[in-house]
């Protein structure tokens, strides 16, 4: 089936990471390692004259913080491509995934001059912010984050928000959602500490986790709905639209082989959801399924690592599809907490599953029930439902 | 009145028929009831100035 997204193209530029998040699932990040422009030549012409990619493309620089290598990496890389699609003629943009601590007015200009999109990660006040995302001195960073968000405001420079929610987050929805409102960020995705690569632990396992995260939820939802939506959350939006839209066919980008390509800082690649590339695998070789300096992406769907975890990703589809009510509202959940969780892709139900997909599900179509029937009184039915 | 008159009937719904019925009460109170609620109030249908392509931006982010 065909997607409207972009195919997104995760550049790891480097390992590096200038800052220690607590919770943070990549592996060496305190080692300076670098791509090299070979590698992003290789990539740009492989992903640009591909008829396996479905075009539009997103250049995202992530997996590693990417403004740890500085500008002059990324004048001559975006040039490159710039200059390898000339031949091509294909439509692409140019990402980030910043911490957006090391923001200058040198990184603006480079990021006006490429219209660069940028989404970066705050998980709301300081005193939220601050607890886990912190340096490797144990300071918070908040402020450091903030300074480049100005930046980015002064310059009218539009970014969306990535805020990693752990247990402590869902007793303070008031001050979550008034920090972003007061601060004028109005695009806000959040994620919840998840058991993925290096961080093997998480705060939402524990037994009464479900019913505070939805009491979090509606709450965000009451002070969405008193400022009209003022503050666009993507976990609401994105299941919104999908609870409401008919005759829709679930759709997961990270269990479909090359919607996603990953590469690594040295050329390795992989495809699927990037958290990949943080697993440590004997049996799945690292998930390394060739190198872009040495083959094509035809060699990549003939790869045995590529074929065995594509296999594997299939059944455990399946078994979504079998099994969970959710189905049309996930397509197949993330093959990365299935991995992470339980050392393989065929099986169904995760802890982000009942978190992040099932229990918004349920809070959503809560709320929009109760709301629709307060309007609309002659429908009000006289039967108590009962979640299945 | 009897105890049998007062008693509740409780059905349990599936999600998908929960979501059949809310998908119809959205179309119905789209049809001109001013005082209806309304899912952009929740944030929907906005961003459409936003160079960001919300949907893109859901797929690149939403796991990590």
């Amino acid at each position: 089936m065909a997607s409207s997204h972009r195919t997104l193209i995760v550049l790891q530029p480097t390992t590096f990471c200038n800052i220690d998040c607590q919770y943070c699932y990549l592996p060496h990040r305190g080692q300076t390692t670098k791509m090299t422009l070979d590698v992003v030549r290789r990539v740009a012409t492989e992903v640009l004259s591909s008829d396996l990619l479905e075009e539009p493309f997103n250049f995202l620089w992530h997996l590693g913080e990417p403004l740890a290598i500085g500008q002059d990496f990324y004048e001559e890389a975006f040039a490159e491509i710039a200059r390898i699609n000339e031949q091509y003629q294909r439509k692409y943009i140019l990402s980030y995934q910043t911490n957006a601590t090391l923001l200058n007015e040198k990184w603006i200009k480079l990021i006006q001059k490429y219209d660069v999109k940028i989404g970066l990660s705050l998980d709301g006040p300081a005193f939220i912010h601050d607890r886990l995302r912190i340096t490797r001195n144990k300071r918070g960073t908040h402020g450091d984050v903030m300074r480049g968000v100005r930046l980015l405001q002064k310059n009218a420079i539009p970014f969306s928000v990535i805020a990693v929610l752990t247990d402590y987050t869902l007793d303070y929805p008031d001050e979550f959602f008034q920090f972003y409102f007061d601060n004028h960020i109005d695009h806000v995705a959040y994620n919840i500490d998840e058991i993925e690569g290096s961080h093997t632990v998480t705060t939402f396992s524990n037994d009464n986790v479900v019913q505070r995260y939805k009491g979090f939820l509606h709450r965000l939802l009451e002070l969405i709905e008193q400022q009209q939506g003022a503050i666009v959350v993507r976990e609401v939006v994105s299941n919104l639209n999908l609870l409401t839209q008919t005759n829709h066919s679930p759709y997961n980008t990270t269990n479909r082989p090359l919607r996603i390509l990953n590469v690594h800082y040295n050329g390795n690649i992989t495809t699927f959801t990037p958290e990949l590339v943080s697993a440590s695998s004997e049996k799945y070789h690292n998930f390394i399924m060739g190198n872009i300096l040495e083959d094509t992406l035809a060699d990549l769907l003939n790869n045995s690592v590529f074929q065995q975890t594509h296999r594997e990703i299939e059944e455990g589809i399946a078994l979504c599809k079998q099994t969970c009510a959710y189905w049309d509202y996930c397509g197949g959940g993330s093959p990365a907490s299935k991995f992470f969780e339980h050392g393989r892709f065929d099986v169904a139900e995760t802890t982000t599953c009942r978190i992040h997909k099932k229990a918004t599900i349920d809070v959503l179509v809560d709320y929009v029930e109760a709301k629709t029937r307060r309007t609309l009184p002659m429908l009000q039915s006289t039967t108590e439902t009962l979640r299945n | 009145m009897s105890s049998e008159a007062l008693q509740t009937e409780v059905v349990v719904e599936s999600l998908a028929e929960r979501v059949a019925k809310l998908q119809t009460t959205l179309d119905t109170t789209s049809e001109g009831n001013d005082s209806a609620f309304r899912l952009n109030a929740l944030g929907v249908e906005q961003n459409t100035q936003s160079v960001i392509d919300f949907n893109d931006w859901v797929e690149w982010s939403s796991h990590w």
